[in-house]
């Protein structure tokens, strides 16, 4: 599984845009309807398709594209 | 009930109970949740489980508040369903004392249970159908083990008195469905509760119990529309016994005890038994020798499931495809109807290819999960169980011996005359109610409108002034068919009445019934001056067989009007009133 494609797919589906307005170098604050809400239940999503769990305090900092892409990857290694 | 002889109503809405029933549309699903549910939204709204659904959360931690006030924002999503998710500690403030041991009162508690059940009541007064979780204990609260269970102060013993208390005052409401929040917790191999994402936004459950309880409430809301599977069909080598009985040996084949592979075929067997004792209909389909497959299933003494279990079988050497096909012709039911369980890859592959329509799950790799599997399968769920459900598989047997006389006698008078058919007419009561909504909502063949209606729904459309419903006991020689049919009316003018509903269960098919219950139908409608009576189709894929049917006996095809010439209770049937 392309961890890069399958997040964006998570964001855009929870965000309810389309996967083309995801970029890797996508921020929270820049895209619509990523709330505070929205950010958990994409982190919970991403943490059951990847099979991993982030730490209460790391949760908070997943604020954009790039940061849940390293953050899966580093757990993936 | 309002009788036709009633002064006139309107046009008959889609339905009576504020609800948009209708089989195939989208269902609204209002969330209400004392913790934040919304992950349940995407779960929901994206599984391609039928029906299709959208989901609204109402804003977290107001139960009350949404459940009482019929004004809240929370309503004007105009919800078809709702769905009441609480957690003991937060909706019972009774039980956190427990949890504090501040204090333990038995009556506190349940006093807050009879008051939330008050509010789940309301509700259900408000749409169709109101889903409501059961409390559990959090699996992350240890309690004093040696109490918990303490008649009246233990922690467990409280908490499954206050959900005796919820379902003893929610059992008068049919549109009430309890869900076992305890099943779903334990069925999960990882944590129900989430307390990270409670600490950062009140989101106290895990992913994998939102995607347990949005499937299992898709599971629900399929067996109230009556979307449930109807037949599943086995395969004999290695899935109903292990081995090839042909090639291994009849008294080689693993089937009972005390052999440790064996006893899990016979456990697979006894979990078959038990969904064909509740109405599903069982069928064998295998790549055997007839004769000789049928006395391993008459004369094994480890076969749980013995001939008389299944409601027919294809054992032969045709492909599986053909197979279905005919079986699905000889019950007369739709492809999607049936389940396959087959341990061959490549059978189930051809079936899924040409057959999208046929449920083909996986079988578990090991005979040892058979048993878990086909117990967890939710795609046989439905709303409630009676007696038609408890002896379907007699029903069809009788069915076969109708034919098979039918074969044997001249033609079809003289086979009509034989069966002695009686038919049993009466209003719509609130004892058939579950079987008349049923019927309503699971039939697809002989359906002329295919209104689909949840049963308070369709009863208070039958209580409406000028409207009426009737429902049909069929039953010959060979015995009895059950409630097979229902017909609904509604005065339109002083002079006209229309047929709302006119459905009929295809085990009464092919023998002249549809003709007594439109004869019936006209005669009620008669009976209070009416002297046109029509009957517009909804004309669907599948309700062919209604349409077809009508067409005939329309004297004018735009109005749908009945031709009452042509309509009566055929020499053959008798039909008595109830």
């Amino acid at each position: 599984m392309n961890p890069v494609s399958e997040i964006r797919r998570i964001i855009s589906e929870n965000l309810r845009v389309p996967a083309s307005t995801i970029q890797p170098d996508s921020k929270a604050s820049e895209l619509p309807n990523w709330d505070s809400l929205n950010h958990l239940t994409i982190v919970m999503q991403i943490e059951q398709t990847f099979g991993m769990h982030f730490d209460l305090e790391e949760i908070g900092e997943l604020n954009s594209v790039d940061k849940i892409v390293k953050a899966v990857e580093k757990r993936q290694l | 009930m309002s009788s036709l002889t009633e002064p006139v109503s309107t046009e008959p809405k889609q339905d009576g109970g504020g609800s948009k029933a209708s089989k195939s549309s989208e269902k609204t699903l209002l969330l209400v949740g004392d913790t934040l549910v919304d992950p349940l939204i995407r779960l929901l709204e994206t599984s391609p489980d039928e029906p299709k659904i959208r989901a609204v959360a109402a804003p977290y931690s107001q139960v009350h508040q949404v459940l009482v006030d019929s004004e809240h924002a929370a309503w004007r999503t105009n919800p078809d369903y709702v769905l009441i998710w609480t957690t003991p500690t937060l909706t019972l403030p009774a039980f956190q004392r427990v949890i504090q041991f501040q204090s333990i009162s038995l009556e506190i508690v349940l006093e807050e249970v009879e008051q939330f059940a008050e509010l789940v009541i309301q509700c259900s007064h408000k749409v169709g159908l109101v889903l409501v979780t059961t409390w559990a204990i959090p699996s992350y609260l240890r309690w004093i083990q040696s109490l918990s269970w303490k008649h009246h102060y233990g922690l467990a013993n409280l908490l499954a008195r206050a959900n005796l208390l919820l379902a003893e005052k929610c059992a008068p409401y049919s549109n009430i469905i309890l869900l076992d929040m305890a099943y779903w917790q334990i069925s999960l191999s990882s944590p129900a509760y989430d307390l990270r994402m409670y600490a950062l936004g009140k989101i106290l459950y895990s992913y994998p119990l939102f995607a347990k309880a949005a499937a299992e409430i898709k599971a629900v809301i399929r067996g109230v529309l009556g979307l449930g599977k109807k037949v599943l069909v086995c395969d004999l080598d290695n899935t109903l016994w292990g081995g090839v009985a042909a090639d291994d040996g009849v008294e080689s084949i693993k089937l009972g005890s005390p052999d440790p592979l064996g006893e899990c075929y016979r456990d697979f067997q006894l979990a078959l038994k038990s969904l064909k004792s509740r109405g599903v209909l069982l069928a064998v389909m295998s790549k055997n020798n007839e004769e000789f497959a049928l006395s391993v299933i008459d004369n094994h003494p480890g076969m749980v499931l013995r001939r008389e279990d299944f409601v027919c079988w294809r054992i032969n050497w045709n492909n599986k495809v053909e197979n279905l096909f005919s079986m699905a012709e000889e019950l007369n039911l739709g492809l999607e109807a049936f389940v396959v369980l087959d341990d061959s890859p490549q059978e189930r592959d051809q079936i899924r290819h040409f057959m999208p329509q046929v449920y083909v799950p996986d079988l578990p790799a090991s005979p040892a999960d058979y048993m878990p599997f086909v117990s967890s399968l939710q795609c046989f769920e439905t709303a409630n169980i009676n007696k038609e459900d408890l002896e379907r598989t007699a029903m069809y047997h009788a069915d076969r011996d109708r034919k098979l006389l039918q074969k044997m006698t001249g033609g079809i008078e003289e086979w009509l005359n034989s069966l002695g058919i009686c038919v049993k007419a009466g209003v719509l009561k609130r004892e058939s109610l579950p079987r008349a909504a049923q019927l309503l909502n699971k039939t697809n063949q002989f359906n002329l409108s295919v209104r689909r209606m949840e049963e308070q729904a369709l009863w208070d459309w039958a209580c409406q002034r000028g409207n009426a419903a009737y429902v049909f006991q069929v039953g010959d020689r060979f015995g009895d068919l059950g409630l097979v049919g229902l017909v609904s009316l509604s005065r339109l003018s002083p002079r006209q009445a229309r047929i709302v509903d006119f459905v009929m269960s295809c085990r009464a098919m092919g023998k002249r019934v549809e003709e007594a219950l439109l004869g019936y139908a006209v005669d009620k409608a008669r009976q209070m001056g009416v002297d046109s009576v029509v009957a517009p189709a909804s004309q669907t894929a599948r309700n062919g067989p209604a349409v077809e049917f009508f067409s005939n006996k329309y004297s004018n095809q735009d109005s749908a009007e009945i031709d009452v010439a042509q309509t009566g209770i055929p020499p053959a049937i008798r039909v008595e009133e109830t």
